[in-house]
């Protein structure tokens, strides 16, 4: 049996049809997405692929066979690429038992299993074509968790991302196309100097660099923050571990310094001018999206380090900002659960009804910028090491990401915790369920250092 | 490529496109929408096998039945007020300057695809710009899933020329069907929000 069959077409059809069965509440598809996520993700650590593995006393072997071939296309997946599933399905295990705990709609849990069963199928896809292709349907498919549905929601964020989304991908797929047989050209090559110009232009329309109103923020407006840090998660990541496959297929990258110092100053230019922007934001929504702007920025930084350090920098970034992530989505949607608004004259005075929420959200935005001891410190560290000298303009956007994180969390920290006044919102009134496991969870995930082995595992289990 | 009505395909894509840009009933555009996919299949058929360029031209009429459907819900809701004619005016222009500037560098961007005829890159371009054209004036969700339409037959156009493969042109077909069924489920939401506000 093909591996891609558990960890790609499984989940996928079981997400599919958990998130079109018409019964059932979020905690009972959550606990189905739970066990099911945590299961794949065990099995990933345990089940060897392409080797016989003997179970039932020798008498039943089980061989995982590493492909598997649709419509003439062949699909992948190396014993060496076991600990992206961990990483994958351990990551999506941890955003639906967060999901009821925040109160989200039952649809959530099943876009849990979709997403990353999504992301391994693109990075199954031998053909880099096909990857983003598949990438391409799945950052399509986020919409209709941005935009759920019997919910009043205000869509001109998901249909400002619809047109930008459409705008990249043709540019990002004739890329790929001029690029065919071009494995082994060199920089000089007039036809990898255009697919390298159509590509710059649709990572600054997917970065949200162009056209100078950024889609996040606009998402963040119009979206509940946890859905939207959810579908950014396994999009951001997918598109990142697809893009890093880049140098291994195209081996003039590598050597071309021109692309990965153009990288650098995208990195740079997205840190600074979410850093820059972020304090001046009166709605937190937006702050969320110029947030997440700001951790691509760091994600893009460590790409630039190239196939050899990147995955390094990349997986040292990876665990930190899932929990992160899980974390400050989760505190932002119990934070307004009471009014489904994130606007500043909303949510004045709300976090002294659920302290915990409001220190979450404080924390999620000063965390954005690599301060010294959190735990993404060092792999921010360790990109901004291997990038070589710091530039002026680098040291400058560093400067722009701390104060402006600084100044939005002192803001909101103001904000949530001052007195009511004449906020006539309700107040949070219940607890929400299993708030302290959930926060236990996190801080002992997140802080006693186990995200330090599964770095490294994950790490020098680098396939390529 | 030969065949007259191919050269009618590759010439009638962009005037339709052009038309789409600046016909505001949402009647037309559907039409339009299937008349260009019709078009376009047309052209592709001197690259493609005839069943391949038939499913493509399937998808494309069942985006352009989505997005009736999803319009005629939001329609119960109320429609919004017709652009103006100095509106519609200003796009033909700006339309046709950006028709200009394809056909000045199109020597240049068939230089880029050179498998490709020129005259299918000229109609490919035409239907990028036009579509990028309807993404960038407007937030409604009919237009902006009309346009990303328009941008995606352009790019199937050449890419028919590049690729050859069941499931690369079926993930195609599927692409384009799921913004049709995008932009169609933002335009029934948006609506039912404002309807609500």
């Amino acid at each position: 049996m093909s591996a891609l069959w558990i960890w790609w077409l499984f989940p996928l059809g079981v997400g599919l049809g958990l998130g079109l069965w018409p019964r059932g509440t979020t905690r009972q598809k959550a606990r189905v997405a739970v066990v099911l996520n945590a299961t794949l993700a065990l099995a990933a650590a345990l089940l060897p692929i392409d080797r016989v593995v003997p179970v039932l006393g020798y008498r039943v072997v089980l061989h995982l066979t590493p492909e598997m071939s649709i419509l003439g296309r062949t699909f992948l997946w190396l014993d060496g690429q076991r600990p992206w599933l961990v990483a994958l399905f351990g990551a999506a295990a941890l955003w639906a038992l967060a999901a009821p705990g925040a109160r989200l709609a039952p649809d959530v849990p099943a876009w849990t299993l979709i997403l990353p069963a999504g992301v391994v199928g693109a990075l199954a896809a031998q053909d880099l074509l096909l990857a983003l292709l598949i990438l391409g349907l799945l950052g399509l498919a986020v919409i209709f968790l941005w935009v759920p549905p019997g919910r009043p929601t205000a869509t001109r964020g998901p249909a400002r991302y619809l047109a930008i989304w459409v705008l990249g991908l043709p540019l990002v797929l004739l890329t790929l196309s001029l690029l065919t047989g071009l494995e082994t050209a060199t920089w000089d090559n007039p036809d990898v100097r255009r697919a390298m110009g159509l590509m710059a232009i649709a990572l600054a329309l997917w970065m949200g660099l162009f056209p100078f109103h950024p889609v996040y923020p606009l998402l963040g407006e119009s979206a509940h923050p946890a859905r939207l840090l959810l579908g950014w998660h396994f999009l951001h990541v997918g598109l990142g571990l697809v893009l890093l496959r880049m140098p291994t297929v195209y081996l003039w990258i590598r050597e071309t310094t021109a692309v990965y110092q153009g990288l650098r100053a995208l990195a740079w230019v997205m840190i600074g001018v979410a850093g820059t922007l972020l304090p001046f934001q009166r709605h937190l929504g937006r702050a969320v999206g110029y947030a997440h702007m700001l951790t691509l920025g760091w994600s893009l930084l460590a790409w630039s380090l190239g196939s050899d350090l990147g995955p390094t920098a990349f997986w040292a970034l990876y665990w930190p900002r899932t929990l992160w992530s899980v974390a400050w989505g989760w505190g932002l949607a119990v934070l307004a659960l009471p009014h489904d608004q994130f606007d500043e004259a909303t949510l004045t005075g709300q976090g002294r009804d659920w302290l915990p929420g409001a220190l979450l959200a404080i924390a999620g935005l000063l965390a954005v910028a690599p301060w010294p001891g959190l735990p993404w410190w060092p792999g921010v560290a360790y990109a901004l090491h291997h990038t070589g000298t710091i530039a002026w303009y680098g040291l400058v956007a560093l400067g722009f990401a701390w104060v402006g994180s600084a100044l939005t969390g002192a803001r909101w920290a103001r904000i949530l915790l001052a007195p009511r006044g004449d906020n006539t919102a309700p107040p949070i009134r219940r607890w929400p369920d299993r708030a302290w496991a959930w926060l236990a969870l996190a801080a002992w995930l997140g802080f006693n250092g186990l995200a330090k082995p599964l770095f490294h595992w994950a790490t020098n289990s680098w396939p390529f | 490529m030969s065949g007259s009505w191919v050269m009618w395909a590759v010439w009638g894509a962009p005037f339709l496109a052009l038309l789409l840009l600046v016909i505001d009933d949402w009647r037309m555009q559907v039409l339009l929408l299937a008349g260009l996919y019709t078009l376009a299949a047309a052209t592709v058929t001197a690259a493609w096998p005839l069943p391949l360029a038939a499913a493509q031209l399937v998808a494309g009429w069942l985006s352009g039945a989505i997005l009736a459907i999803a319009q005629n819900i939001q329609l119960r809701r109320g429609a919004g007020p017709p652009s103006p004619l100095t509106g519609r005016l200003f796009r033909l222009l700006v339309a046709a300057a950006a028709l200009v500037v394809i056909i000045q560098a199109l020597p240049t961007l068939h230089a880029w695809w050179p498998q490709v005829p020129r005259r299918v890159v000229f109609s490919a371009m035409a239907l990028f710009a036009l579509g990028a054209l309807h993404l960038a004036w407007t937030w409604q969700p009919l237009r902006l899933a009309i346009g990303s339409l328009t941008l995606l037959v352009g790019f199937w156009l050449i890419y028919a020329w590049l690729q050859h493969g069941l499931l690369l042109s079926g993930l195609l077909a599927v692409l384009q069907a799921m913004v049709a069924w995008a932009g169609g489920y933002l335009l029934v939401q948006g609506s039912s929000h404002e309807g609500q506000a």
